[in-house]
């Protein structure tokens, strides 16, 4: 900088104030510093003495203290080396308070005595004599080009420099994602094998999961064993014992049914003949077991094995209330088994697996909305590696998901508390939300014509649109039901009518087209399982044991009833024409050869 | 000079007094009966209900007071007792936090992750001072940004930096800007708040690595002009882009500039440009070749720092814990692997020559339950412990972090064109040749602290009435 050379001030002597400011600086500064030797010093008491140790290292922690608890152990009855451990005890405790009331102390020392030192040192130079010095005017524009250059160097070495470390980079190790490939099946396990989804016809032929194909409780097929009695046994196929009590209906793939049983004690998975109703096999699921430290208590009306099996054409996977997921082939042999942990459920889990496109779609829904504990995903069915997984804001429900084929591609939805979410299956993906359900969510969702049927137990149920977006409210439903709402049974729904029964026994039957209500019809007993459509008549089967099977039409018409002879508590499975019954007890078959 | 002792006196003891804001609990503690009284967290809690918007609005007016004190009012006085109150209230009584500087990540995490909600409030903080810098040029920094006041208030004697040392230190912002959208946008890091060099000394507490980074800043800012607002921070970065483009900006003379240069020695920043004598340029054709080859530069740099950003994604992606997870998890499954295989191969190989068919047997199961029972554990940190617990597998954990690092490679795409970008623009700026008829404040430099207008004889004839000029805002 240029300054004129011919200006020049005579020196001049700082006057007492800018002097006596100059001291407290001195003074104030040379406090400060002492305060900060002085909590550096404190501070590196308050350390572990292993400086290399992590900081949340407990502060407590004393080498001394710990030799002499090692010592004690060797000889429990030494009361001198008790007191010798109390007293060095309340020492450390003591060192450690005595350090943090020094620390706490010294900080506000070291703040006033930095701020006095700031405060007169800026009074000092502002006292100094020394009044602004004018320049010389502009400055000369080669004098600037070369302060550019100056600058242009000194920002490409900048550049440089960020540009040099930025490559520097390259030569930290590549990330290593890769897990060795050792085989990665244990001796025990059978080889992976990974087969091609069953077709949409096959799926249709059988009943694969809770409420058979697509989750809607309607079989493909409409001819029914005509006069069957399960108390007198009159047109029974075959009757077998269950070996453990479970919740979970029957479901069917070609000639094997498949149910779960648990109790607190043991969990399995049970395989029967389709066509004599011999007990194939019976494989146990011990997966979480070792990891439980006490037996876990449930629900006795949810029980252990409440949740209804699924399968395609290879594979057949079960989850328990324990969270224990397992997968076994036809054969019953496991291929894996994985445990999820004991979920955090108000009566006990109970939704049911899906499988899609070869994969197993798991709701694990538990806690409060606000917990983060539910999760969503989806898991290769032939390695139980997860595909996808997404964490849900809903709390602990009972419902089960499905997934409906749709123009834009197949939607996954779920409903729970408090939000139903449409996902798309393939990648997790949520579409769109809908803040409407209650708490205690049991009744699963079904759909027809584009439109989605989600219970509210007791409170409502609503149509929305499956082709929505976003976030939606009770404004965007197409029409809301608020009378014969049902709290456990699942709603079943055909292109014109939708069917709700109560637990206390009341059937009702409103239009799909503005939820107008057509009929209802009270059975007098109490039902859990949910209702089923075979041609043109409805299925219905209660606690008692008797089931009722009415038309699916505008009009309330009984076509008949039958008995099981034990109490029902399971939705039915229909496979080429025959009907699977899980009893209290036993699994029934009705049906022709 | 009293005042501003004044107010520095009374901004310690007010801090000394540990000024606490009206915190509200998202969970109320529980209720002890044993006059256990409940430890205070060093993050201050959030603020609840319709208090973050009276955050938002005492922003706005503390904004629009120092935009109307350097701009209309062209006095120090009133600017340096807001910088106090904004130091008080936003650093001090709020400890720190919403700031600006820090909503630039929740910013960049709301745009590249959809299922991240931002609340309303801190969206507020980023664009109001960039809206008022817009306009107004850089009122935050001049008297509300309490990171920018509390360095204001240790300056004593403040020490001219060489140009070329500002032009190259100043682009260092733009580099923390750079990683921090980087990290925060990935999911990685709130970097700008993890390394607040000062908001250790807004809390009365933090670890000692904060109270270093803090003490070392306040240190050399006691010579050089707030060197983190300069040098480092990333908000300011933004604020000296957006200020080149202001509507209005501080002019230092009321009047025609009289060259004097009084203004360039008071202003502490480096921030006054010269004026410069009416003689041509040296070498205008090397000056218009260089222009030329560094437009060019601009496509070529640009495409450079996206690629190079890009294709560092994968060790940068190491800031995230997932990918970090990922890669532990791998290194352990293939050091167990190593063990299991290739130690036991050959001591079993070693072994089995040794020793005749029959006793061999024998000696191997021996041996092989002494060797497993012995056997030194592969290392294993808290996190991968327990995501094994969780049995998730680690196919998926993988698949994770390789989605991680793919965002890391767009948006170190990104990032990495726009400081190619900026060094380049940069060299542009300082190749341009303009001329100046008067000394007067850079607009992206200068911070409106309002320490020019008492220097500029000018102003000091205008506020004694003898020179009724009207006060010159550039336009």
């Amino acid at each position: 900088m240029e300054r004129n050379k011919d200006m020049t001030v005579e020196p001049e002597r700082p006057g007492i104030a800018c002097r006596s400011a100059t001291r407290i600086a001195v003074v104030a500064g040379a406090f400060s510093l002492t305060v900060a030797v002085l909590l550096a010093v404190n501070f590196s008491k308050s350390r572990p003495s292993n400086w290399a140790a992590p900081a949340d290292t407990n502060p407590l922690y004393s080498e001394e203290l710990a030799d002499l608890k090692v010592r004690l152990a060797e000889q429990p009855g030494n009361e001198d080396l008790k007191e010798e451990i109390r007293a060095f005890d309340l020492h450390v405790r003591q060192g450690f308070f005595l350090r943090q009331d020094f620390s706490r102390r010294g900080k506000i020392l070291l703040f006033a005595g930095l701020a006095l030192f700031v405060i007169a040192l800026k009074t000092a130079i502002s006292l100094r004599p020394k009044p602004p010095l004018p320049g010389d005017g502009p400055i000369d524009p080669r004098v600037e080009s070369q302060r550019k250059a100056a600058a242009r160097f000194s920002v490409s070495v900048v550049g440089l420099c960020v540009a040099g470390s930025a490559l520097g980079l390259f030569l930290l190790p590549r990330l290593d994602l890769e897990p060795p490939d050792r085989g990665a099946r244990t001796a025990d396990q059978p080889a992976t094998v990974r087969t091609a989804p069953p077709s949409a016809e096959e799926i249709a032929r059988n009943w694969p999961r809770f409420r058979g194909p697509g989750g809607l409780g309607i079989s493909s097929f409409d001819a029914l064993p005509p006069g069957w009695d399960g108390a007198d046994g009159a047109g029974i196929r075959w009757k077998t014992e269950v070996p453990l009590p479970g919740f979970n209906s029957p479901i069917v793939w070609d000639d094997r049914v498949f149910l779960s049983g648990a109790t607190g004690m043991e969990q399995e998975v049970f395989c029967f003949h389709a066509d004599s109703g011999e007990l194939l096999w019976r494989s146990p699921v011990i997966v979480g077991a070792g990891q439980r430290d006490e037996e876990l208590e449930i629900w006795e009306e949810t029980g252990y094995a409440a949740s209804t099996l699924a399968c395609d054409n290879s594979r057949v996977y079960a989850i328990f209330a324990t969270g224990d997921l397992a997968c076994f082939d036809f054969d019953g042999k496991k291929v894996w088994d994985r445990s999820l942990g004991t979920p955090n459920n108000a009566y006990g889990f109970a939704t049911s697996l899906l499988v899609h496109e070869g994969n197993l779609i798991v709701q694990f829904d538990q806690g409060g909305d606000d917990d983060d504990e539910s999760i969503l995903f989806a898991a290769e069915g032939a390695t139980g590696q997860r595909v996808w997984q997404r964490i849900r804001p809903v709390a602990n429900s009972w419902t089960t998901p499905i997934v409906v084929k749709n123009p834009g591609g197949d939607l996954l939805v779920t409903v729970s508390d408090p939000l139903v979410i449409v996902h798309d299956p393939a990648t997790g993906r949520e579409i769109w939300r809908a803040d409407l359900m209650g708490a205690d969510v049991a009744p699963s969702p079904v759909v027809s014509r584009g439109l989605v049927y989600a219970v509210a137990p007791n409170d409502a149920a609503y149509a929305l649109r499956l082709d929505a977006r976003g976030a939606l409210t009770e404004e965007d439903t197409v029409w809301i039901i608020d009378e014969n709402i049902p709290d456990i049974c699942s709603p079943l729904c055909t292109e014109e009518l939708i069917f709700l029964l109560t637990t206390m026994g009341t059937l009702a039957c409103f239009e799909t087209e503005k939820g107008a209500k057509l009929w209802e019809h009270d059975f007098g007993s109490e039902f859990n399982a949910s209702p089923s459509l075979v041609g043109d008549r409805l299925f219905v089967a209660d606690l008692d044991g008797r089931m009722f099977a009415v038309d699916a039409a505008r009009e309330f018409a009984e076509r008949g009833s039958g008995a099981l002879g034990e109490a029902i508590f399971c939705t039915p499975a229909f496979a080429r024409g025959r009907m699977y019954i899980r009893g209290e007890k036993h699994l029934v078959c009705f049906g022709k050869d | 000079m009293t005042l501003s002792v004044c107010a520095t006196l009374f901004t310690a003891l007010l801090a000394l007094s540990g000024g606490q804001g009206v915190d509200i609990e998202r969970f109320p503690p529980p209720d002890f009966e044993g006059g256990h009284e409940l430890p205070h967290t060093a993050t201050p809690a959030p603020r609840g209900g319709a208090w973050e918007f009276v955050d938002a609005g005492l922003l706005a007016v503390t904004l629009g007071l120092a935009s109307f004190f350097a701009l209309g009012h062209r006095r120090r006085g009133p600017i340096f007792a807001l910088m106090i109150f904004s130091l008080l209230y936003f650093g001090f009584w709020r400890e720190g936090c919403v700031c600006p500087i820090g909503a630039i990540q929740n910013v960049a995490l709301a745009l590249a992750d959809q299922g991240y909600a931002i609340p309303a409030a801190v969206v507020i903080f980023f664009l109001l001072p960039l809206v008022f810098t817009l306009f107004f040029g850089r009122a935050f920094c001049a008297a509300v940004c309490p990171l920018g006041a509390i360095q204001d208030l240790v300056l004593v004697h403040p020490v001219t930096l060489p140009a070329w040392l500002q032009h190259g230190l100043g682009l260092l912002a733009y580099v923390y800007l750079g990683a921090a959208i980087l990290f925060a946008a990935t999911g990685s890091a709130f970097i700008i708040c993890e390394y607040d060099p000062f908001v250790a000394f807004f809390r009365f507490a933090g670890t000692v690595d904060m109270v270093i980074l803090g003490t070392s800043f306040l240190v050399i800012g006691l010579f050089v002009g707030r060197p983190y607002c300069r040098f480092v921070c990333p908000y300011g970065a933004l604020l000296r882009l957006i200020a080149r483009f202001s509507w209005k900006s501080v002019r230092v003379t009321p009047a025609d500039c009289v060259q004097c240069r009084l203004c360039e020695e008071a202003c502490a920043f480096g921030a006054i440009e010269p004026a410069l004598a009416n003689r041509p340029p040296p070498s205008m054709k090397r000056h218009k070749t260089r222009l030329a080859i560094l437009l060019v530069l601009t496509v070529v740099n640009t495409g450079a720092g996206g690629w190079l950003l890009a294709s560092l994604a994968e060790p940068l992606s190491r800031m995230h814990a997932t990918v970090r997870l990922g890669e532990r998890i791998a290194f352990e499954d293939a050091e167990r692997a190593t063990f299991e295989d290739a130690e036991r191969a050959t001591f079993e190989d070693a072994e089995r020559a040794t020793f005749e068919d029959a006793e061999r047997a024998a000696f191997e199961d021996a041996e092989r339950a002494a060797f497993e029972d012995a056997r030194p554990a592969v290392g294993t940190t808290d996190a991968s412990e327990a995501f094994r617990g969780t049995g998730r597998p680690t196919a998926a954990l993988h698949a994770d972090a390789a989605a991680i690092v793919d965002d890391y490679r767009r948006v170190g795409a990104f990032v990495g064109a726009f400081l190619g970008l900026l060094f380049t623009f940069k060299l542009i700026s300082l190749t341009i040749f303009r001329r100046r008829q008067e000394y007067r404040a850079d607009r992206s430099l200068c911070v409106s602290c309002g320490r020019c207008f008492a220097h500029c004889p000018l102003e000091q004839e205008r506020r004694k009435g003898r020179a009724p000029v009207p006060i010159g805002i550039e336009g």
